[in-house]
């Protein structure tokens, strides 16, 4: 937080409005993960909770995480347009990865009485940003969480030089107007309908960061499966 | 695998309270006991020192002071954290890990705050499953045998394992670090062709540097920064590849373009005030300098290199500018020196370095006395001082001197000087130095070979003085003093024994040295007679 503080008085001069925010973000971002871990704490010190009480903790738990992925959005869209946010690509164990976001939103889903099942080659390895296609598994994963009824699937696997990435699950779908879009969100960033629509925003921009040789990162959206519900696909070149 | 964390040793190293005991629980809830915290970097450094860890926890922000890079460096150069061990830098934003990516000494990974107790153990599982697959890589390395090192890498990269591409990476960099730089770059080379990875391009154009193929290296250089404006190793490159040019303005605008957006980089402020003093920028010199004396407080670069870097370049201000602003330039160089012979009392080089700099301050200043009674000072010093004189010190001592007009110690210490070590910018000082037509002036009657030929000379031997004074004009072929005693000496010859072809050519040598002589100078009237008498010989 001090380094922060130093940044701006080391730039008075440009300290604008967006800088102000992103110092005042990153703050409250600080404050959220606070928040979130000593929450984690405090559901596990809770013997035998209460259906009612479950039911309270994760929805404290999904706003806190809500509120958390809105804030590193709000970073990220200040960083795009600084034009300061690089992609770091690199290689990663594709498994490890997605594992780890499960990880992140178990006590979530289990709140929820969701199950969160991975189907991913141990040895799959990839290039992208880990950093930044966490962030995006991670907002589409609590997304899910939050509509889902019972089941929602993680699958991963190289398929025509892409690594295709596909979250599904067993809620309602997506509606019809984000559908027709698909890949191309930014046109349907609606924020009466909160911030699911910005969430998908930055997942296009970020896929399309990804970029080997001629090919292009893009996400898709989808309807219906094996689990009858909304189906998110990320791929990266 | 299952990682087995019972018998393994945590260190955790924050600022807050809170999170410490927080990562402490979660470290405890995986069955570990034997944890320690530090909550301030010193603590950190203090208590990694003492022992190693099988993991090390530890914040990049860590408030004021140094910061969880700085640590991290210090614990790698020092070789106290282990390659076996796991080092997690938590960072409070995932884009910090991509500013920090490109750096030399690198953690095992970056995680993002908040930390929870099933990611943070899912990630150290992670890192165990590789320490352990590539155990072997790992230790060769801790032991220093790259060789080893390397050829575990190729076993590794043979079986086609998940961490094939780790060891590939690691491969490439200990070549690098070998000195085999055609064949990290032709690993690089090979790894490019599948796919263009920022840290394959960096490792391609640092070998190329190596190569000396600068302008290999400024166009990949370049293509990093412009992909990403945060890439300040790149940065860093690029201006080394415009220094090794010949391009020293180009090399100082583009390491002020990446201090500009990372002010926090001591080793990239004392560059730059180091390329701007060459620049003859003082006023950027004076800035970086002072920058670099505030950060060095806190990290493994506090160095009185830095104090008296800031007070000579705010030294030659005050010597070049003789309006207010040198004036402020030198009473700032004089709290410096002061600051700084206190900061290092017992270190008896900086103590002359600070009193050869205050006394060429204060002849700025036009305080003659205070400047002789520093340079007085500074002498005892020297013949106090045990074991070798850096030639450094030795040319700062003569310039005081010169500053002072005392040329007799000025070229009596520059006999002490030798060229053959070095740098270019003491070669440059040296060169002002010796070509200095006063000080040039004084080497000469301090020649002994020219003295031996005025002796010589007087007592009639003129053949053998002429033999003397044409080695004193070996030694300094420019000296007036020196050329004109040569060429009288051949013109008494010629006088006695009549013109020779050689004494004559000889003699017109000399006085062709002498044509630059102004005619205030105190020898320029004899230059005049011994002229005429060399052309009436013609």
């Amino acid at each position: 937080m001090s380094q922060e503080k130093g940044h701006l008085q080391g730039e008075a001069s440009e300290l604008d409005f967006s800088s102000v925010l992103a110092s005042s973000v990153h703050d409250m971002k600080n404050s959220i993960g606070m928040l979130m871990s000593s929450l984690d704490e405090l559901i596990e010190q809770i013997p035998d909770p209460s259906e009612g009480q479950n039911q309270l903790m994760s929805t404290v738990q999904y706003e806190a995480s809500r509120v958390n992925n809105d804030l590193i959005h709000l970073l990220s869209f200040y960083r795009l347009k600084k034009n300061t946010l690089p992609i770091t690509l690199d290689e990663h164990i594709v498994a490890e990865v997605l594992e780890e976001q499960i990880v992140y939103n178990k006590i979530l889903a289990e709140k929820r009485g969701l199950e969160v099942t991975l189907e991913c080659d141990e040895e799959l390895v990839w290039y992208f940003d880990a950093e930044m296609i966490s962030g995006i598994v991670n907002n589409v994963l609590i997304n899910a969480i939050r509509y889902s009824r019972k089941k929602i699937c993680i699958l991963a696997k190289e398929k025509d030089g892409y690594l295709e990435i596909t979250l599904a699950d067993d809620g309602g779908g997506f509606p019809e107007s984000m559908l027709s879009t698909s890949g191309d969100c930014i046109k349907t960033v609606d924020f009466s309908t909160g911030s699911t629509g910005l969430g998908l925003f930055f997942a296009g921009q970020i896929a399309a960061l990804h970029i080997n040789k001629d090919r292009k990162g893009f996400i898709k959206l989808r309807n219906g499966g094996a689990l009858q519900g909304g189906i998110f696909c990320l791929f990266l070149p | 695998m299952a990682i087995i964390y019972r018998d393994k040793s945590a260190l955790i190293i924050d600022d807050f309270g809170e999170f410490r005991s927080g990562v402490r629980k979660m470290l405890e809830y995986y069955g570990m006991k034997d944890i320690q915290t530090a909550g301030t970097a010193d603590d950190g450094v203090a208590k990694a020192k003492k022992r190693a860890f099988d993991i090390y926890i530890c914040d990049y922000n860590l408030g004021d002071g140094k910061d969880g890079q700085q640590i991290l460096e210090e614990l790698r150069h020092f070789k106290i954290v282990k390659h076996t061990s796991v080092f997690i830098m938590v960072t409070a934003e995932n884009t910090q890990g991509m500013v920090l990516g490109a750096l030399e000494y690198q953690p095992d990974c970056y995680l993002t705050k908040p930390l929870t107790k099933a990611v943070l153990k899912t990630r150290l599982d992670r890192m165990f499953n590789l320490k352990e697959a590539i155990w072997d890589v790992n230790n060769a390395i801790d032991e220093e045998d790259y060789e080893e090192a390397i050829k575990y890498c190729d076993e590794n990269i043979a079986d086609k394992s998940k961490y094939m591409g780790f060891c590939i990476k690691t491969k490439a960099h200990l070549l690098y670090q070998t000195n085999n730089f055609t064949a990290s770059r032709d690993l690089y080379d090979m790894l490019l062709e599948g796919r263009k990875v920022d840290w394959a391009v960096l490792g391609k154009a640092k070998s190329l540097f190596s190569l000396e193929d600068y302008d290999g290296a400024v166009k990949l250089f370049k293509g990093l920064v412009k992909e990403n404006e945060m890439n300040l190793v790149a940065f860093d490159w690029l201006s080394r590849c415009y220094e090794m040019k010949g391009e020293p303005t180009e090399a100082q605008k583009t390491l002020e373009l990446a201090i500009k957006k990372s002010p926090k980089a001591i080793k990239r402020q004392i560059k730059l005030g180091e390329l701007a003093k060459k620049n003859n920028d003082l006023d950027t010199a004076t800035k970086a300098f002072r920058k670099s004396v505030r950060l060095g407080e806190h990290s493994v670069y506090r160095s009185s290199e830095n104090e008296l870097n800031l007070a000579k370049s705010l030294m030659e201000k005050a010597a070049t500018d003789s309006t207010l602003a040198g004036k402020k330039a030198g009473k700032e160089a004089l709290e410096t020196l002061e600051a700084t012979e206190k900061k290092y009392r017992r270190d008896e080089k900086v103590q002359m370095e600070t009193r050869l700099i205050a006394a060429r301050v204060f002849v700025s200043l036009e305080r003659e006395s205070a400047a002789e009674k520093q340079l007085k000072e500074a002498k005892e010093l020297k013949e106090k001082f045990v074991g070798d004189l850096e030639q450094s010190v030795i040319v700062n001592m003569a310039q005081a001197y010169r500053s002072l007009d005392d040329l007799d110690e000025a070229a009596s210490l520059l006999n002490e000087v030798s060229h053959s070590d070095a740098d270019d910018e003491l070669k440059a000082d040296i060169e002002a130095l010796v070509n200095d037509p006063e000080i040039m002036e004084r080497q000469a009657e301090l020649n002994e070979h020219n003295q031996k030929g005025v002796e010589l000379y007087q007592s009639k031997e003129t053949d053998k003085a002429i033999d003397c004074f044409l080695l004193a004009s070996e030694q300094s072929p420019t000296s007036a003093a020196i050329n004109l005693n040569l060429a009288q000496a051949l013109i008494k010859r010629m006088q006695r024994d009549g013109k020779t072809a050689s004494d004559f050519e000889k003699c017109m040598v000399c006085l062709k040295h002498l044509e630059s002589l102004e005619e205030e100078n105190k020898r320029y009237k004899r230059y005049q007679e011994i002229s005429k008498i060399a052309s009436s010989l013609g």
